[in-house]
């Protein structure tokens, strides 16, 4: 029990001396596989985040059906704790069509009820500033506060290990992935609604190289009856039937690969949906298929 | 998405809190009942909603939580006795209690740091400035608990819903403003294969829950009722395979003679599940009901439900 808290606090003071480190050449968190016009996530994960370069500073961040609710915690210029409280849609930018992004005025709330003490209504003063909080992937973002230089931010991952499965290529840590997961399909039919697909079973990591990740979604009818249709897995060129891989030979890239059923088309036809590092959460794994605009999210099961 | 929507909606929902500061009087907080079912000893669902949790009645206090696999790491947002803003930072892990295995609990020491980096600073390692508390939480639904600050005044909390419609029927009685869930959903089940057996059955199902409907009592002869149908689409026809329900009984609504008693009934042919052939009735009580998520437990079957409102966090 201890050792898990301990590894919390140990994460959330770590980056200080993380910093100068990845300063110095790392590979950071790249966007790989990201395409222009559009976000390859529904929506970046409700956690708590960090900011990696000022340790003991990040955001509360809470999203419900396009509308976040922000907390920024940190400190005053003589190291007080402060928070300021911001809200806002989450719209996709014109300038940054890839990307998700909140701009709302920082909320500065004093003299409420101290700790165990009784009620009084707080004051709400003047805005601190406006807050710009940008995801490239779910759980990737940066933030800034006015013309403030951007802070890269991170969600904690609390409730299983995690790893640097590709540290070559990027620093994002990977959760682990194995537990129940029920894969969902959202798939846009010609007259405008949706169609909507599932199915579930075990996720399981299959193989773990320095170059190569892979986990299969076990899914069964009985003990004995046991397939796989669902495959998640980083790794370079491979030669995907069909599949023009938009990106670098150098970089490995990230896929889910599943069966869909779309409108007008053969039954049973599979898709390769492109997966940003940062799109693989610890709760959830999002993605779109750029080409016909399914989309593609894992939900892990008793989980959050 | 419509930006003034969105900002209307909240600031209804902060408007209303403050409509409920009358309550004050009575207690801190929505005492949100526990309906239907007993659930201090019984289980439905494994851990408390992520998100900011607090007493809408005593707004600019506020309690973001966030569980990971029974591993609860929060932030309590208040003041300290200057009135300046403070945060302080808890983990704890969920357990249940014997002779109460329906609740969850957690225990935590509450954690100020102080000497970080300010907006605009260069990078400073915060330091530990002491242990100003201690709190405590108890969780008899999803989405409604207790916390006290070192054994002090029980202090009611449930999540903020920022952005979801609301049915708000029996809002009075329920203390609760109960997510519409209205909308496409992935319904998720968990099963021991019978007794013994080491082989867990899971399965799935998406479909959509319809409008809500509503039935008025007449003359206390009929129940006061809201339902949602949930239906299926296969092959491009759709079928209906169940309901979402709160019922009560009385003169219109509330007061009511009998407590309210929400459930999700489920008809369909699942090989996986052949319970669902005739039907299983899952058992709701009210704070079960989430804007994301719907979970409970079918007591007779032993099915786990646990279900994902789709796209929406």
């Amino acid at each position: 029990m201890k050792w898990i808290f301990g590894l919390l606090l140990a994460l959330w003071l770590a980056p200080l001396w993380l910093t100068p480190v990845l300063a110095q050449g790392g590979p950071g968190y790249p966007c790989q596989g990201c395409v222009e016009d559009r976000p390859l996530f529904t929506m970046p994960s409700s956690a708590l985040w960090y900011a990696l370069e000022r340790p003991g500073t990040g955001l509360s961040i809470t999203v419900q059906d396009g509308f976040l609710v922000g907390m920024y915690y940190g400190f005053t210029p003589t190291g007080a704790p402060l928070w300021y409280l911001f809200t806002g849609p989450l719209e996709q930018p014109e300038d940054a069509p890839s990307k998700m992004r909140v701009r709302a005025n920082l909320q500065r709330v004093e003299n409420g009820p101290c700790l165990g003490c009784g009620y009084q209504a707080p004051d709400f003063l003047p805005s601190p500033g406006e807050a710009t909080l940008e995801f490239d992937q779910a759980n990737h973002a940066t933030f800034a506060i006015d013309d403030g230089e951007p802070l890269t931010m991170l969600p904690f991952i609390a409730g299983v290990g995690y790893a640097r499965l590709l540290p070559s290529y990027t620093d994002y840590n990977f959760p682990d992935l194995n537990g129940t997961w029920v894969a969902v399909q959202e798939v846009p039919q010609a007259d405008g609604n949706w169609r909507y697909d599932s199915h579930i079973g075990e996720l399981r990591s299959s193989s773990k190289l320095d170059r190569y990740a892979n986990w299969n979604l076990l899914e069964s009818w009985t003990p004995l009856d046991q397939y796989v249709i669902l495959g998640l897995y980083c790794a370079f060129n491979r030669g995907i039937p069909g599949v023009d891989d938009p990106h670098s030979h150098d970089v490995p890239d990230c896929w889910l690969s599943d069966i869909v059923d779309l409108p007008d088309r053969p039954l049973g036809e599979r898709l390769y949906f492109p997966v940003p590092y940062a799109n693989i959460g610890a709760s959830r794994i999002s993605a779109v298929h750029p080409q016909t605009g399914v989309r593609l999210t894992m939900y892990r099961l008793e989980y959050d | 998405m419509n930006h003034h929507r969105f900002l209307t909606r909240f600031l209804v929902l902060m408007l209303l809190a403050l409509a409920g500061l009358p309550a004050l009087l009575f207690a801190r907080g929505p005492d949100v009942p526990c309906t239907g079912i007993d659930c201090e000893q019984v289980a439905l669902f494994d851990m408390p909603a992520s998100g900011f949790w607090g007493n809408p009645q005593e707004v600019g206090i506020g309690i973001h939580m966030y569980v990971q696999n029974e591993v609860m790491f929060g932030m309590y947002y208040g003041y300290a006795p200057t009135g300046a803003p403070v945060w302080y930072l808890f983990t704890a892990r969920l357990q249940r209690a014997d002779d109460s295995p329906g609740l969850l609990r957690a225990e935590a020491t509450l954690e100020e740091y102080r000497n970080g980096s300010c907006i605009g600073c260069a990078p400073a390692a915060p330091e530990q400035a002491g242990l100003p508390g201690h709190i405590s939480l108890v969780f008899d639904q999803r989405n409604h608990g207790i916390y006290r600050i070192d054994g002090g005044e029980a202090i009611h909390i449930v999540p903020l819903h920022a952005n979801s419609a609301v049915a708000g029927e029996f809002r009075d009685t329920m203390r609760y403003a109960l997510p519409d869930p209205e909308g496409a959903w992935v319904l998720t089940f968990k099963a021991e294969s019978g007794a013994g057996a080491w082989f867990e059955r899971v399965g799935s199902i998406s479909g959509v829950f319809g409008s809500r409907e509503v039935r008025d009592a007449q003359g206390g002869h009929e129940p006061h009722a809201i339902d949602w149908t949930f239906a299926s689409v296969s092959s491009g026809e759709v079928f209906p395979i169940g309901r979402l329900f709160c019922t009560t009984y009385g003169e219109g609504s509330p007061p009511s003679t009998i407590d309210l008693e929400c459930g999700l009934e489920l008809e369909y042919p699942s090989g996986m599940f052949p319970e669902f052939d005739g039907g299983v009735r899952f058992p709701l009580p009210y704070a079960n009901i989430g804007d994301g998520r719907i979970v409970s437990k079918d007591p007779v079957s032993g099915i786990r439900l646990e279900a994902f409102r789709i796209g929406y966090d």
